[in-house]
């Protein structure tokens, strides 16, 4: 099996600046972070706001760079990709399928328009992969000439995601693609990723603070807890039997919609194995 | 028992340029002193202006008529401005999703908990900061001094919470409403919140009107729970019945999409429909897995027991079928 993606001991510091004169405070987003996500896998990350989840999809996407550690995707180090063969690997979709998507064009457009920046296929061909994908995303078709504000959230993130698939990469890196989602939209995004990832061969590296929604698509869960990937391991297990205490107080959280149980005991008094970043 | 808060036919309108947005079309709702009662629905089906009706906040180009619509007794219909703020901190108070927005940027906590303590004459600033201390100790955000001083940005998601829910209780409310108070937090801070809130409801008396997405806050919380979609409630009752024996279809499928383990996901397909022009029948039709013909004529609603209510053309066992 193909080791699509390998984060290798990678850590990101952001410098905040707190005086004109005084040295930066260094804010530890990520601290020595590996994993690895094999074709074909869904990894998901999951930890509360401000465990640098999204930094770590960020350093994957590019977006930032890495102080220290590797990145490699398909067996080559990430920098060392150029822009088109980075976005023919990798793709992303975010939580926010109100800002990731231009407003201005349409989603005609939208879907076409890494294509387009990629070249090397006709309008004519271009149009008519971006009207499949449409379909197959479950949009239709009259919708193909309208613009973004005219459809609803859950169908602007079925535009995301068809924008995401239109240069067949082979990781989608999914940001809490469902978080700003309702239930009943979630459900049938969550299922769309389920289809695509078996029409498309795709793999995924999925981000999400919602552990009921990364059981349903995960074959492995990584816990990440202060910057650090405290826990990782197959998902049947991790549910099973989590091993940190983070992980097992994250389990521990998700309400299941059945009456007449207690809330559930959350102590935050628990021990790292190394030590604290700055607290808020 | 009467009811605090007892309203029939709620209805709120907003014109705009689309046309009139039948935003709240007919619901009724009646909380008694003590109790937790949850509506429950998804984004635009009229949970947050519910709330804003019964807080007299309604936005201004909204237009509110009801059969009924009690606070005690009094008519809220025709609340001048000085009763309805009269009504606010010792009556109804309330929190929201994302506390900064109702929290002042330039104003310490401090200034901020003790306003409408002082506002309501109901002592002095010395006695107001004591209140403050002992509630803000209370909710856990300590040390209390230093607290005092903060400005909302310099605290977590969390702890501003938990400082609105401190400045909500300081003129000892008979009702507390909030809306959707955890959905911005962490689970786990999540859990903190809704315990807190809970074990506060239990000490002070107080009711609470909470309004959430989300069916297991709902069952963690709730004695009650009304369901809404489109702009009505669907279905309600006491959560225990609602929830483990579901008669209006839109319940049952809420509850099916959630992810578990076990069951493949069912999605409800469709989206919710718009709530311009005339509105006719059950609106949940276009997603409905029973939907039949005479579901486009008004459907009544049907009871099931014990203040169970729901609004559907089957029977109440047909759902689990
Ligand atoms: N100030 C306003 N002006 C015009 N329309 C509004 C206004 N506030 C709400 N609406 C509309 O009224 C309907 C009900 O909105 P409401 O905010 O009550 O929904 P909600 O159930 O609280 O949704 P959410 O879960 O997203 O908070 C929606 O269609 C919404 O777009
Ligand atoms: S009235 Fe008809 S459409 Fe509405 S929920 Fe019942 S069966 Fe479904
Ligand atoms: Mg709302």
């Amino acid at each position: 099996m193909t080791r699509l993606l390998d984060i290798q001991n990678v850590s990101l510091a952001f410098r905040q600046r707190t005086g004109l004169f005084s040295p930066p405070n260094l804010i530890p987003a990520v601290r020595s972070a590996s994993l690895h996500v094999d074709a074909g896998e869904v990894v998901a990350v999951v930890g509360e706001s401000g465990s640098g989840k999204s930094t770590l999809a960020k350093m994957v996407l590019r977006l930032l760079t890495p102080d220290t550690g590797t990145i490699a995707i398909d067996g080559k180090p990430a920098q060392s990709l150029g822009p088109r063969e980075f976005a023919r690997l990798v793709q992303p979709v975010f939580q926010d399928p109100y800002s990731s998507i231009n407003p201005k064009r349409t989603l005609a457009e939208i879907i076409q328009t890494p294509l387009k920046i990629a070249g090397g296929v006709s309008a004519r061909e271009c149009e008519e992969r971006a009207r499949d994908l449409f379909e197959r995303v479950g949009l239709p078709m009259r919708l193909f000439h309208s613009y973004p504000n005219q459809i609803s959230g859950g169908q602007r993130q079925r535009v995301a995601i068809a924008r995401a698939l239109i240069l067949r990469p082979k990781l989608l890196v999914c940001d809490e693609p469902t978080s700003a989602l309702d239930v009943s939209v979630q459900a049938q995004i969550l299922e769309l990723f389920n289809e695509l990832k078996q029409d498309f061969g795709l793999t995924y590296l999925f981000i999400s603070h919602n552990l009921a929604v990364v059981e349903r698509i995960a074959d492995r869960i990584a816990v990440m807890y202060r910057g650090e990937i405290v826990e990782q391991g197959a998902t049947d297990a991790f549910f099973a039997a989590p091993t940190h205490p983070y992980s097992k107080m994250l389990l521990s959280s998700v309400l299941p919609p059945i009456p007449g149980r207690p809330l559930p005991t959350v102590s935050r008094v628990f021990e790292l194995n190394t030590p604290r970043g700055s607290q808020p | 028992m009467t009811a605090l808060l007892d309203i029939s036919g709620l209805k709120v309108d907003v014109p705009g340029r689309a046309g009139t947005l039948h935003a709240i079309r007919g619901i009724d709702l009646s909380i008694g002193a003590g109790e937790c009662f949850t509506i429950v629905g998804e984004s635009g089906c009229g949970k947050s202006l519910t709330a804003m009706s019964v807080l007299g906040l309604l936005p201004r180009a909204a237009i509110l008529s009801a059969e009924r619509m009690s606070w005690k007794g009094q008519d809220m219909r025709r609340f001048s401005r000085r009763q309805w703020a009269n009504l606010h901190g010792p009556e109804i108070a309330a929190i929201f999703q994302e506390p900064m927005t109702a929290l002042n940027p330039v104003l310490t906590v401090g200034e901020q908990i003790i306003e409408s303590f002082v506002h309501h004459r109901l002592g002095n600033r010395k006695a107001a900061l004591a209140r403050a201390g002992e509630l803000l100790e209370r909710v856990g955000v300590v040390p209390v001094e230093r607290r005092l001083a903060q400005y909302p940005h310099e605290m977590s998601g969390g702890l501003r919470q938990r400082v609105m829910i401190a400045m909500a209780l300081m003129c000892q409310p008979k009702l507390m409403i909030a809306d959707e108070p955890t959905t911005a937090l962490d689970v786990t801070t999540q859990v903190e919140i809704l315990k807190l809130l809970k074990e506060l409801q239990a000490e002070m008396g107080m009711a609470l009107l909470l309004i959430t997405h989300d069916l297991g806050v709902v069952a963690h919380m709730a004695d009650r729970v009304a369901v809404m979609y489109a702009g009505q409630i669907v279905e309600t009752g006491s959560v225990a019945s609602v929830l483990t024996r579901s008669a209006h279809p839109y319940t049952s499928a809420l509850l099916d999409c959630l992810p578990t383990r076990d069951q493949p996901l069912t999605p409800i397909p469709g989206v919710v429909p718009a709530l311009f022009g005339e509105l006719e029948g059950c609106m949940f039709r276009n997603r409905c897995r029973f939907a039949r013909e005479a579901c486009a004529d008004p459907v009544p609603a049907r009871s099931v027991g014990e203040g169970h209510v729901y609004r559907c053309l089957l029977e109440a066992n047909e759902v689990a079928a």
